[in-house]
């Protein structure tokens, strides 16, 4: 199955890159433009193959056949295309950036490690909500069931009253990109859309970097993929199947392509190629048009007023592309909205409500300080390299960029104080989701207000061999990796109290049933029991092993009388009290690869507190231990 | 010139160690997957998944397509948030998706009756008879008698 998987984003990734390629220069792409082109095509090839599959799915019953002709056809006349480009005249070499690579190496190194951490930390949340949190499946996993199980009808079902809580008029290039994937797979596999969301996390990351990189030093590329990588709620969120990412690695896209447009040599292009994100912007979320529109607005008006309409004309045209299945969307199938439904122009009023005005200020301060689940809001540190000489100005179409993010917010603002739903509650359910939208694309706008020097931290001293030193710096990453998924290796799961590793045999004591949650502190560890309660001892490998022990310490709220027992055999007995005993059961041999260690206790359990729906506490074992 | 770029990388150097303190957190607080054990729940969601596996295929055997009603213990006017009748629904619409099921299955000759806490006796809605009990409170009903 993953195979599958990996063949359609495969298939969807070189269509995208080629794409990206045919438009980016006038000729073949050089090696060097490929780390941008690369990531840009993940994301840009995801909305084509989209695209195609939406399209094949109003007309065939099994639309994969359909789809895949399409996505060969593009790939092969893509291929065409370059293949006829002349190829990239050879680059001016740049002199080796000598100069500040240690701390270059160094935050590079850092951000290889967190890197290894996010792709472990969204796999994790993959595993914990496989079908996604709530919007995950109760809007894009679900479309995209309807779009990839009910033929060429799909639309007609999903338009059924009875369905508009799962607000089908929302757009589909996320359910229609997993779909597809679907259609590989042959089954509605939650890997498949894990994978896609996961997909665009890392495509935007590598975006964010790649672009920054060709503006700003490596330094600062790096830095501003380490505060992505940072926000834990970018991490998370990467596999967890809604379209909140795809939205801000289109977004990201667009302004990227914008300031890149007056470096390269082909700005029509580069143009042409972010007028095609926009477009896909809206054909990922209701809010892509919103941005697709601000972002029209910002770049045209710009390039009219500077007497470039070849310049808008190229943008407007890729935005053309990738808006016409949004528009045959919107026109043809989909039910008007829930914000637009009852008309605009009698809720006009709430934009003088004071009262809205102060539970949004109020809600966006809440959610703009912890959006990103953040350890430390990283806010206030990333405005230290900006103060004095650190600080530069945007220039030229940077400042469509930056203009079309505030415009964007500004927007959002708007629609919630015309919102027709209850106002708190749709700023409580989605504020900080339009944040994590626009969080990619200021992290990239906070490295281009940065000053452009090359860092030369090194004290002003060049290196004599930066070769030996950044082999060394791999060979550094390499065990850095090795000892990071050790450590994630060791970790407990939420419901595992010790793990070992004896007599070559790797142990583990799970909780089962009749236990509240584990607790811990600091290194302390411990969990109550309600009453009768399961402890599960475990060994890999052969069935038979041990004898082993297993030791803990035991604590009760009052004197209590607590037994352990396996099957019918008392294995130990005793008195458990307000002070933490040490408990031993030596001996044990495991005949079949598994046991339960059964605990019991003579007495109903204490109210911790006496406040109402307090837990009934019987008693307590702290860090068990197999010996 | 120097000022600007000197200052510039330790500033930066002080982001990337703030950076580095949020990576570490996360990867401190993300657990791993609960090991196996009969006390583990899994999401809601998946759950509701493998309680329709069996009258999704049969659905699927019997040909049914397009809307079907849907009963829950309380009448949709009746379903209240602490009872969570509405996100039950839900799920079950997603579990069974692309068929639509309807909370109002007047209209319908088929139903699908999703009652966990019915135990071993289910009182089946006046006009609705069996056609399948699935386990787990899951039936599949028809209008009228068999």
């Amino acid at each position: 199955m993953i195979l599958s998987v990996v063949i359609a984003l495969g298939f969807a990734w070189l269509l995208g890159t080629l794409a990206a390629s045919a438009c980016w220069s006038r000729q073949r792409p050089a090696p060097a433009d490929l780390l941008l082109l690369v990531p840009l095509g993940l994301g840009l090839g995801l909305g084509l193959t989209s695209i195609f599959f939406f399209a094949a799915s109003l007309i065939a019953n099994e639309p994969r056949g359909l789809a895949a002709g399409m996505d060969g056809l593009a790939i092969a006349g893509l291929s065409w295309c370059l293949w006829r480009k002349p190829p990239a005249a050879a680059a001016k070499p740049r002199p080796p950036a000598r100069t500040g690579l240690l701390v270059t190496a160094l935050v590079g190194s850092i951000l290889g490690q967190a890197a290894v951490v996010a792709v472990v930390v969204s796999a994790r949340a993959y595993e914990a909500e496989p079908l996604g949190s709530w919007d995950g499946w109760a809007i894009w996993n679900m479309h995209a069931r309807f779009l990839f199980h009910a033929g060429p009808h799909w639309a007609d079902a999903l338009r059924q009253p009875t369905l508009n809580w799962t607000h089908p008029d929302y757009p589909l290039l996320v359910p229609a990109s997993v779909a597809r994937a679907w259609a590989w797979v042959g089954r509605d596999a939650p890997l498949a859309s894990g994978l896609v969301s996961g997909a665009f996390g890392a495509a935007t990351a590598g975006l964010l970097m790649a672009a920054t990189a060709r503006l700003r030093p490596a330094l600062v590329a790096f830095t501003g993929g380490l505060v992505l990588l940072g926000t834990p709620f970018f991490v998370t969120f990467a596999s967890n199947e809604h379209a909140d990412i795809p939205l801000g690695f289109f977004i990201l896209a667009t302004l990227t392509l914008l300031a890149l447009s007056q470096r390269g040599g082909h700005p029509a292009g580069a143009l042409a190629l972010a007028g095609l994100t926009a477009g896909l912007a809206a054909w990922t979320k209701n809010e892509g048009l919103l941005f697709a529109m601000v972002v029209s607005f910002a770049l045209v008006a710009r390039e009219l007023v500077r007497g470039s309409p070849r310049l808008a004309g190229a943008f407007l045209g890729g935005l053309l592309a990738g808006l016409l299945p949004v528009i045959y969307f919107k026109v043809m199938l989909a039910p008007p909205g829930d914000l637009v439904s009852g008309g605009i122009t009698a809720r006009l009023g709430q934009l003088l409500d004071a009262s809205r005005h102060r539970l949004i200020l109020a809600s966006l301060w809440r959610d703009a300080m912890r959006f990103g689940e953040w350890c430390f809001a990283p806010f206030l540190v990333m405005l230290l390299p900006l103060a004095g000489p650190g600080w530069r100005r945007f220039v030229g179409r940077e400042w469509s960029a930056a203009a079309a993010v505030a415009l964007t917010a500004a927007g959002y603002y708007t629609v919630y104080l015309l919102t027709p739903l209850d106002l708190k509650w749709h700023v409580d359910n989605s504020m900080v989701r339009l944040l994590i939208q626009l969080w990619p694309a200021t992290i990239f706008l906070w490295c281009l207000a940065l000053s452009a020097e090359e860092s030369s931290a090194s004290s002003g001293r060049t290196l004599r061999r930066p070769g030996v030193v950044l082999a060394g710096f791999v060979l550094l990453n390499l065990a850095g990796t090795g000892v990071l998924l050790s450590l994630f290796a060791r970790q407990l799961a939420p419901n595992e109290m010790a793990r070992a590793r004896t007599g070559g045999r790797e142990f583990s004591a799970v909780l089962g049933e009749g236990w509240f949650a584990r607790e811990g502190r600091g290194s302390d560890l411990w969990v109550w029991s309600r009453g009768e309660s399961r402890l599960l001892l475990r060994a890999d490998g052969s069935p038979a092993a041990g004898p082993f022990t297993v030791a803990f310490g035991l604590r009760s709220l009052d004197a209590r009388q607590v037994t352990a027992k396996i099957g019918d055999r008392i294995v130990w007995s005793g008195v458990a009290g307000p002070m933490l005993s040490q408990v031993r059961i030596p001996g044990l041999q495991l005949s079949s690869g598994d046991m339960t260690l059964v605990f019991t206790t003579d007495r109903p359990g204490v109210p911790e507190s006496g406040a109402t729906g307090a837990r009934a506490l019987t008693f307590a074992l702290y860090h068990p231990r197999i010996e | 010139m120097r000022l600007s770029f000197n200052w510039r990388t330790g500033a930066l150097l002080v982001v990337v160690a703030v950076a580095s303190a949020n990576v570490l957190r996360m990867a401190q607080v993300a657990p791993p997957p609960p090991a196996d054990s009969p006390a583990v729940v899994p999401d809601p969601v998946s759950r509701q998944e493998h309680r329709f596996d069996a009258l999704r295929s049969n659905l699927r055997s019997r040909g049914l397509k397009g809307a079907l009603g849907y009963v829950s213990s309380r009448s949709r006017s009746r379903w209240t948030e602490e009872s969570h009748e509405g996100e039950i629904y839900y799920r079950t619409q997603f579990a069974l998706a692309p068929l639509v099921l309807d909370p109002e299955p007047a209209n319908y000759d088929w139903a699908v009756a999703n009652l966990p806490s019915a135990g071993a006796t289910i009182q089946t809605p006046a006009g609705w008879s069996i056609a399948q009990d699935f386990g787990d409170g899951v039936f599949l009903l028809h209008k009228g008698t068999r």
